[in-house]
């Protein structure tokens, strides 16, 4: 071949190459390629907010009526199960329109007789975010319903779904053509056949159904648990001035207190972080008119923002949830707890209601407090002496409930001040409860949380002293 | 003579007076009750609750005997279990899960008061399957007298 001709069809090549190669650079743009990456990011915050938006307790009604029958309150593992199953049942009412009217409160109690699954939620969580789970925003039941607290599945499922809204409003949620699901019923015919702890309505002589165990046979444990956050090692420390400051560390001024604590001021004071000594971090940004206009938008800019600066546990769940006001600007609060070995985990702390809190305006965060522990590989401290039921314990503490009773103004005769008292008491569970107290490592233990009106009281459930109380606004 | 009288008739009332006052005396919150069952039933539980009330202080057994006799003519109560005890704080109330057996149960509950005088109340349990019970309802209901009485 002529050189001539070799010169062409290497220039033709050339020529046809980069021909094409302009076309990919020009058709397929970069935005593409960084709009897959954000889908591919936002169907991970999609996972995480289905997840997170859960049930903070579950409890199966074995029936037999309101005041003599007996339920039991899940832990973590059986919830799981269960909450799949009422997933599939709920479905339905969430995409289709079902027939909703509101009920008394007295009909509900009529149902919790009956054989049931209740699922709780967290306080003031709008019936979207849970409308959210199933794909569906703009359900019959989010545009009737403002606020689900409680949703009620009876394990005989004739079509009909129970939930309770703000302020105990309760609405009945009629499909016509349903499907009979039987997962839960048959969950239940399988769970009654082993032992479990059962939980008895033992104040329905006062007209209160809360529920309590009368006794507690399992031996739980003291666990040992550890910050996430180590303050004393220096890698850690540089490691959230990078997550925190997008690695602008000159204009970063460290100080560390006496206690042990430090504290990162980026520029003028614009962002602040701060780790304590036990390994709470709290980061405060100043923000200025900034909105947030849906409450789904805000949660997943929360859930991004965690995901990407702290610690989101497998079993956390939405709390609380609350729209918020700093001068010009509007957002959300949430709060989000979460398990440790099956039960839920409650904080003594002034400053943190949740161990996870954070604050949402628009795009930008204004403050976000984590708190989050982590189960060491140790040997469980395990008791002998069986735990105290709750009722025995309220009954030994009568005095520290009576003072608190008695600043309400209401002082009544001897005779029935103790059921006033008990009458007021309006929820009563397990949890593994976290002093603060130690540095990073700390013992947890098993404790009684009663809630009674606004106040919250913790009793060692072993030996039924009192360990922390606060009164909630 | 009059003033006699007068004076029996108004040393007599007084009596009357001081037996009746002291006949209110007697309070029933004083002694030992119990709430749940509150008469011998028929269940298919076989751990019942059992709500009991007495005075503060009182300490509570619970002894269960039951019936292992196979003739059914004859009962051969035998004790089934431990003693449980419970304690009467100050609720004045107390709450026990009982462990039954299938057949005939007797319950005996008894309260030793803090002046260590005691009552005992019984309940006879009879613990059946679900099947049985609503057999045994079912065939009481459909009898023609029993009938006739819930229509009249």
């Amino acid at each position: 071949m002529s050189r001539e001709r070799l010169k062409t069809i290497v220039l033709s090549i050339l020529v046809i190459m980069s021909i094409l190669l302009t076309h990919q650079i020009w058709l397929y743009s970069p935005n593409e390629v960084l709009t897959s990456k954000a889908l591919s990011n936002k169907s991970h915050t999609l996972e995480i907010r289905e997840n997170i938006i859960s049930p903070k307790r579950i409890i199966l009604g074995f029936g037999g009526g309101i005041q003599s029958g007996f339920s039991t309150i899940l832990s973590h593992n059986e919830m799981e199960e269960v909450w799949q199953y009422s997933r599939r049942v709920l479905e339905d009412y969430f995409i289709l329109e079902p027939e909703i009217t509101e009920i008394s409160a007295e009909d509900y109690t009529e149902y919790m007789g009956l054989r049931h699954v209740e699922l709780e939620f967290g306080d003031n969580i709008s019936s979207v975010l849970v409308s959210s789970i199933f794909n569906n925003i703009d359900s019959k039941i989010v545009r009737n319903i403002r606020e689900i607290n409680k949703i009620l599945i009876p394990s005989i499922n004739k079509g009909s779904i129970f939930i309770v809204g703000k302020d105990n409003n309760t609405f009945e949620i009629k499909l016509k053509d349903y499907v009979e699901d039987k997962s839960i019923n048959d969950f239940m015919i399988e769970y009654e056949a082993n032992g479990f702890i059962k939980y008895y309505r033992l104040f329905s002589f006062v007209d209160n159904y809360t529920l309590m165990p009368p006794n507690f046979y399992t031996q739980l444990p003291k666990l040992t648990v550890e910050s996430v956050l180590d303050v004393e090692k220096d890698q850690v420390l540089q490691h959230q001035t990078e997550i925190f400051f997008d690695r602008n560390l000159d204009f970063v001024r460290i100080i560390k207190e006496t206690n042990g604590a430090v504290v990162f001021l980026y520029g003028y004071g614009e962002k602040t972080l701060r780790i304590s000594p036990t390994g709470r971090l709290e980061y405060n940004e100043e923000i200025s008119n900034e909105s947030s206009t849906n409450v789904i938008a805000a949660l997943d800019t929360a859930i991004d923002f965690i995901d990407s600066h702290g610690v989101i546990p497998k079993t956390a769940y939405l709390a609380e949830a609350k729209q918020i006001k700093k001068g010009n600007s509007s957002g959300y609060y949430f709060g989000f707890n979460y398990f440790i070995d099956g039960y839920p985990v409650a904080i003594s702390s002034k400053n943190m209601k949740y161990p996870i809190e954070i604050e949402v305006f628009g795009n930008c965060i204004s403050s976000y407090k984590s708190f989050v522990r982590t189960p060491m590989l140790l040997p469980n401290i395990t008791r002998l002496e069986p735990i105290r039921p709750p009722h025995k314990v309220i009954e030994s503490n009568i005095d520290i409930f009576e003072i608190d009773t008695v600043k309400d103004g209401n002082l009544l005769e001897e005779m029935n001040k103790n059921n006033e008292i008990l009458r007021r008491i309006n929820s009563i569970q397990m949890v593994y409860f976290d002093t603060m107290e130690e540095k990073r490592r700390q013992i947890v233990v098993p404790a009684w949380q009663i809630k009674v009106n606004n106040q919250v009281y913790y009793f060692d459930s072993y030996k039924g002293q009192l360990l922390y109380k606060e009164a909630f606004n | 003579m009059i003033k006699r009288l007068l004076y029996c008739t108004a040393f007599v009332l007084l009596i009357i007076g001081f037996t009746s006052i002291s006949a209110f005396g007697n309070e029933t919150d004083e002694k030992l009750q119990v709430i749940t069952p509150d008469r011998n039933i028929t269940t298919d539980n076989t751990e019942l609750m059992f709500e009991i009330t007495a005075p503060e202080g009182t300490k509570v057994f619970i002894q269960v005997y039951h019936n292992n006799s196979i003739d059914k003519s004859k009962e051969n109560y035998v004790v089934a279990g431990d003693a449980i005890e419970l304690e009467i704080g100050a609720f004045g109330r107390g709450w026990q899960e009982v462990p039954l057996r299938r057949g005939k149960n007797k319950v005996e509950i008894k309260g030793v008061y803090s002046d260590d005088s005691h009552d005992t109340i019984t309940r006879i349990i009879t613990v059946q399957e679900l099947k049985e019970v609503k057999e045994i309802f079912e065939k009481k209901v459909s009898e023609p007298d029993i009938l006739q009485n819930i229509i009249k």
